[in-house]
């Protein structure tokens, strides 16, 4: 028997995640960054608006506030 | 000249009987091929000083190999058939088989010319007599490929004088990745520890196609452009393709990415996919493959009527290494309103919650999460279902039979688009609205990248196993994997097709496609497969010729370019773009031509 959740399953693994993270409209580059930063995270500036980022989950899920977060997905030889 | 005549032995072919003949008479092998006076001097036919490779003809197989006896370490035997066996053996042994009574025929494996020029003469590469058509050779141009891993010890990566043609790679494999300069490759490659190896042979094989030096008479589309390469995890591709160019620096470059996945809209918006459109520019081109997903069923769309209910079924494949998953995400546009059921096996029905929220459900074998937001680049509705097993090995009764049923409330445009993340992460079965248009894979929606589809150049090939042919392919015609468009908001992808399939270019040693006895031709490090990736970088290539020509071409002219001398057929039908060739067939003297 399925058990429902309301809520998401709580993060239990503390690993880091890789995301391409873009500012949203309203924060810089800089921004950004001082705020990843701030939480330990690994941050490549890629090209203006796209940074690489690798961070735990929390503090990729905090950083949407002021920016897009997109996990990098693999991808498969053709 | 002086005149030889002798018999064919019976049930040998001409060419044994000439072999053995020089076995008995001490002819050279040049003599006694010519004595024959019309078969072709076949050099590897005597392998070693007596070694002969035959085929033989028998009805009672296992009775002869049987009687064969005792064989020396050298000679090999493998059966083919009921009726026939493969065998490399002494001139002695071939005699005893000639000899047996039980054997129908006995002939010398012929060595087939390899057709290598067929992708070259497809795209006009050069002229039936091999000579280039075009004057660039893409010096002074970066190819950048993103890759499995690169055998840097292959000579389609040297120049003539044996120099690596690499300028730098990166190796994204470690916990951060690391960098190597040509100097520091050559000296990891002289030494063993082979930085950038390649154990899958794929990114060598792509790389030697679009750049490869001339090597056992195979010759890259580019041969005198250098490499720039990553050994890619293939997660941070975004990030490869941002190196490459920053080590280019103001020389054109053009990147090749034979790989791709379906997590996302299909419509441009996603990160990597900007991240392309803003890095390309002047000089700065990515070719990317479209990908094998077109026989796939990963993909249903169509567009649903108000109160029209469809409903479709779907399998978890398993996977060759950890648990199965299957990720489905699903699109549609915000002025429509779906409702949707995910239906177990057993028939428990778990419902899509509203815009906003995700459920996650649990059992002893599997975790389920089920959500639904804006996904604002796109301004679309996104829901996303994932299925997540904790076995290794799940029962079929709880892999097979998902339900997923999909229901209009009311429509204004009514559109549906779902994808599995990629091949071996979900398979619908046969329904109405399981589509093979819109399987170009991501990023190759990205608007500034020339997407790159497939067709056939040849059918036949050699390898290690013998002469090789693909009786289910047509020459001309799409390959049958090759992924159409055109992408979920309607753009025009594939740009362009290009010979895919079946390509040799360069082996690397090693890898797990050396093992693959039908594909590879290990004495002479080739390498024979198929794949929108190996389309990709004959485009590639062709790119790096045209920026020879014209270092500042934009992504948009390299596209109307390659579009505007595009060769159409009888394969293509209709002049201009189609979902399966993009514009047509790449035209490598028309396009340099035409700047």
């Amino acid at each position: 028997m399925w058990m429902k959740k309301t809520e998401p399953a709580a993060t239990t693994r503390d690993d880091l995640v890789a995301a391409i993270v873009m500012p949203l409209m309203g924060h810089t580059d800089e921004q950004v960054i001082e705020f990843l930063s701030d939480q330990n995270a690994e941050v490549d500036r890629l090209s203006q608006g796209f940074l690489s980022v690798k961070a735990t989950r929390q503090t990729l899920k905090n950083v949407e506030a002021i920016a897009r977060v997109e996990l990098k997905i693999a991808k498969q030889m053709h | 000249m002086e005149k030889t005549s002798f018999k064919v032995i019976e049930k040998a072919s001409m060419s044994l009987s000439t072999v053995l003949r020089r076995q008995t008479k001490k002819l050279p092998p040049t003599f006694a091929s010519l004595s024959t006076g019309f078969i072709s001097f076949t050099p590897d036919i005597v392998k070693k000083e007596d070694l002969v490779s035959v085929l033989v003809e028998t009805t009672l197989l296992d009775k002869v190999l049987g009687d064969l006896g005792d064989l020396r370490a050298e000679e090999r035997v493998v059966p083919l058939s009921e009726t026939l066996f493969s065998a490399l053996v002494t001139l002695s042994t071939a005699s005893q088989l000639l000899k047996d009574v039980r054997v129908q025929r006995v002939q010398t494996k012929k060595d087939h010319q390899l057709h290598l020029d067929a992708t070259a003469t497809d795209v006009t590469l050069v002229d039936a007599t091999s000579t280039r058509l075009v004057a660039e050779t893409g010096k002074d141009v970066f190819i950048g490929i993103v890759d499995s891993g690169f055998d840097l010890s292959h000579p389609m990566f040297r120049d003539s004088t044996g120099k690596l043609r690499v300028e730098g790679l990166l190796d994204q494999n470690g916990a951060a990745p690391v960098e190597f300069t040509r100097a520091q490759l050559e000296t990891g490659w002289a030494n063993g520890t082979n930085p950038g190896k390649d154990e899958d042979g794929h990114g060598t094989h792509v790389s030697s196609i679009a750049g490869g030096t001339k090597f056992n008479g195979f010759e890259g589309i580019a041969p005198d452009a250098r490499f720039l390469l990553v050994k890619t995890n293939f997660r941070d591709t975004a990030d490869a393709v941002k190196w490459i160019f920053t080590k280019a620096g103001s020389k054109p470059c053009v990147i090749n990415m034979s790989l791709g996945m379906h997590f996302g809209a299909h419509d441009g918006s996603s990160a990597e996919e900007l991240l392309i459109d803003q890095l390309s520019g002047p000089g700065k081109i990515v070719v990317i493959s479209a990908g094998n997903e077109r026989e796939k069923n990963l993909h249903l769309g169509g567009r649903f009527l108000p109160n029209e209910t469809q409903s479709v079924i779907f399998d978890v494949p398993r996977r060759p290494q950890g648990e199965p998953q299957a990720f489905l995400t699903m699109w549609y546009e915000p002025v429509d309103t779906f409702s949707f059921a995910l239906i177990t096996p057993t028939g428990q029905e778990l419902a899509v919650p509203a815009i906003g929220n995700v459920d996650t459900f649990s059992s002893s074998s599997l975790d389920i999460e089920i959500g639904r937001q804006i996904y604002a680049p796109s301004n679309l509705i996104q829901v996303q279902i994932s299925l997540s097993y904790r076995s290794l090995s799940p029962a079929l009764s709880i892999l097979n039979g998902w339900g997923l049923r999909m229901k209009c409330d009311t429509a204004a445009i009514g559109r549906l688009d779902a994808w599995f993340a990629n091949d071996g992460f979900g398979r619908f079965r046969p329904h109405i609205l399981v589509e093979p248009m819109r399987t170009i894979g991501m990023s190759a929606t990205a608007r500034a990248c020339i997407a790159v589809a497939s067709h056939v150049s040849k059918s036949e090939w050699i390898s290690d196993d013998g002469a090789q042919q693909d009786l289910s392919v047509l020459v001309g015609r799409t390959s049958p994997f090759s992924s159409q468009g055109p992408t979920r908001d309607g753009r025009q992808k594939p740009d362009i097709s290009a010979p895919g399939q079946h390509l040799t270019a360069a082996l690397a040693s090693g890898s797990k496609s050396a093992t693959i006895g039908e594909r590879a031709l290990t004495a002479k490090r080739l390498l024979t497969i198929e794949g929108t990736s190996m389309a990709a970088p004959v485009v590639t290539g062709i790119v790096a010729l045209m920026l020879q020509k014209k270092k500042t071409l934009k992504p948009d002219q390299v596209r109307e370019i390659l579009a505007a001398s595009a060769k159409t057929d009888s394969h293509i039908g209709t002049v201009g773009w189609n979902p399966t060739y993009g514009h047509g067939k790449v035209d490598i003297q028309k396009a340099i031509a035409s700047i």
